[in-house]
């Protein structure tokens, strides 16, 4: 008979950069159940949001995650708007436009450099964080901030990246561009990476949708399924098409980010190239929302959603956040089920791209 | 006030709603849970091809309610959370994390159950 044993993998793990446990129940040196257990970094910051007004939230919802946080801003913005029927000024859709991609693109850095780590790439590691420091670079310039961006304001955005600064950030994008030139080869041919991750941790596109997988991991299993397509910020005005592969696999998922990566800098591109003129932010002194919305967008992890009620009062009565790793446990837990342990982290962290931030709030 | 379009359902008619939309290969997004004047307020969010459809579900203190993770597995993380922060009462849930699914045993039981600025039940 062979023997069962139930281990507790993580909080604390090297490759998880955020604590989240797995009780994993193995027969022998295969998993036959996980079950997640949370609360680790749980903050109660829905609550927290009920308590400030709701000016003071963009900044409180920022830092509900330090890798999407501008993304939160975003659509926490957006369901303001929408509540006090504000439409923000054209530069400021295409400047939040820009943000986002950025922060995709800083996100799904990190994402490939714990990835190369994870497998033993340790100068790929330091090659990807050197091409991340890049845009992180840009970010600073254009934003004033490297993680909590604090650029989207209700009604618009904090500032303007003047046409000169604009730019200089394209330039330093194609030289990060041409950086990954070198880069994602290396993960995408390499013998090792496609050993260690294809035909591993399988999601078909039935159980995809069963599961609600969203983001990169749905779109790995054949959904074309991105919220950029319903055309918020600047995307309806830009050339745009979700990247979608059928494996469903754990290559499938890096694929996915990875050309995610370059489509980040052709949006970028696009919408710096349409720029409108204009003003980049509007007043909102005596408006206050009233009603209920529910708001999406793409994280880099997949689809945001906020759902926010007003009751014509500074104060909000309720902030619901429903992040994309929140929704890809299920799938995760699925992809673990069969893996061997020697796999878990390389798919738990390469597949989903976790952030545990987020799920808790 | 501008309100959700949501459909207004019954605790009896909640698993009936929720088989249709799955067979209409609807997805389940979230479950919002919200305090209420007399008790609490439950709204279903489900996706198809980008749209969204709300169910919305009153629910009296002390009220129980069928889980749907029968029907949408990813419905049980939603379903603990609100047992966790809210004291919702979900019946018939195959992942039960006890009411603590993010808050320990020593944190307030229930820390959304009441209006912002009181304390937990506990």
């Amino acid at each position: 008979m062979r023997q069962r044993t139930v281990i507790p993998f993580g909080p604390q793990h090297p490759v998880f950069p955020e604590p989240l446990q797995l009780k994993l129940h193995l027969e022998e040196e295969r998993v036959i159940e996980a079950i997640p257990v949370l609360g680790y970094v749980h903050r109660g910051l829905e609550k927290l949001a009920e308590q400030k007004d709701f000016v003071q939230n963009v900044f409180l919802i920022e830092r509900l995650c330090g890798i999407c946080s501008f993304m939160h801003a975003l659509c926490y913005c957006q369901g303001i708007e929408s509540l006090i029927g504000l439409q923000v000024p054209d530069r400021a859709r295409f400047l939040r436009t820009i943000w986002a991609e950025l922060a995709r693109l800083h996100s799904h850095h990190l994402w490939l450099g714990l990835l190369a780590d994870a497998l033993g790439f340790e100068s790929l590691f330091m090659q990807v964080f050197r091409n991340r420091e890049i845009i992180m670079d840009v970010i600073e310039a254009t934003t004033g901030g490297r993680m909590i961006f604090c650029s989207c304001l209700i009604g618009g955005v904090r500032r303007d990246i003047p046409n000169d600064l604009l730019k200089e950030t394209i330039a330093r994008l194609d030289q990060a561009e041409k950086l990954l030139d070198q880069i994602a080869p290396v993960i995408l041919a390499e013998y090792t990476v496609k050993e260690r991750t294809a035909n591993l941790g399988i999601v078909t596109k039935e159980q995809a949708r069963k599961l609600g997988a969203v983001g990169p991991v749905a779109r790995a299993s054949g959904i074309a399924m991105d919220m950029r397509t319903l055309g918020y910020a600047a995307y309806g005005d830009l050339d745009f098409a979700p990247i979608v592969e059928e494996a469903g696999d754990c290559y499938a998922r890096i694929v996915v980010r990875v050309k995610e990566m370059y489509q980040s800098f052709d949006l970028i591109k696009q919408a710096a190239k349409r720029m409108p003129k204009g003003e980049h932010a509007l007043p909102i002194k005596r408006l206050l929302p009233d009603g209920e919305t529910v708001v999406r967008v793409e994280q880099p992890r997949g689809e945001l959603m906020y759902y926010i009620r007003a009751n014509g009062s500074k104060k909000l009565e309720r902030v619901r956040v429903r992040t994309p790793t929140y929704a890809n446990i299920p799938p995760l837990l699925h992809m673990l089920t069969g893996a061997q342990l020697a796999n878990v982290a390389a798919v738990a962290v390469l597949s989903i791209d976790p952030c545990i931030s987020c799920v808790e709030r | 006030m501008r309100e959700l379009e949501a459909i207004e359902i019954g605790v009896d008619q909640l698993l009936g709603e929720a088989h249709l939309l799955a067979q209409d290969g609807w997805r389940l997004v979230t479950i919002t849970c919200a305090r209420s004047e007399d008790g609490c307020e439950v709204i279903y969010h489900f996706d198809k091809d980008l749209k969204l459809k709300h169910l919305r579900l009153q629910l009296a203190l002390e009220q129980e309610v069928p889980s749907i993770m029968p029907i949408f597995f990813p419905a049980y993380l939603a379903e603990n959370e609100a047992m966790n922060l809210y004291g919702l009462r979900v019946t018939g849930l195959n992942i039960d994390y006890g009411g603590r699914l993010f808050t320990t045993a020593e944190a307030p039981r229930h820390p959304m159950a009441r209006p912002a600025g009181a304390r937990g039940e506990e």
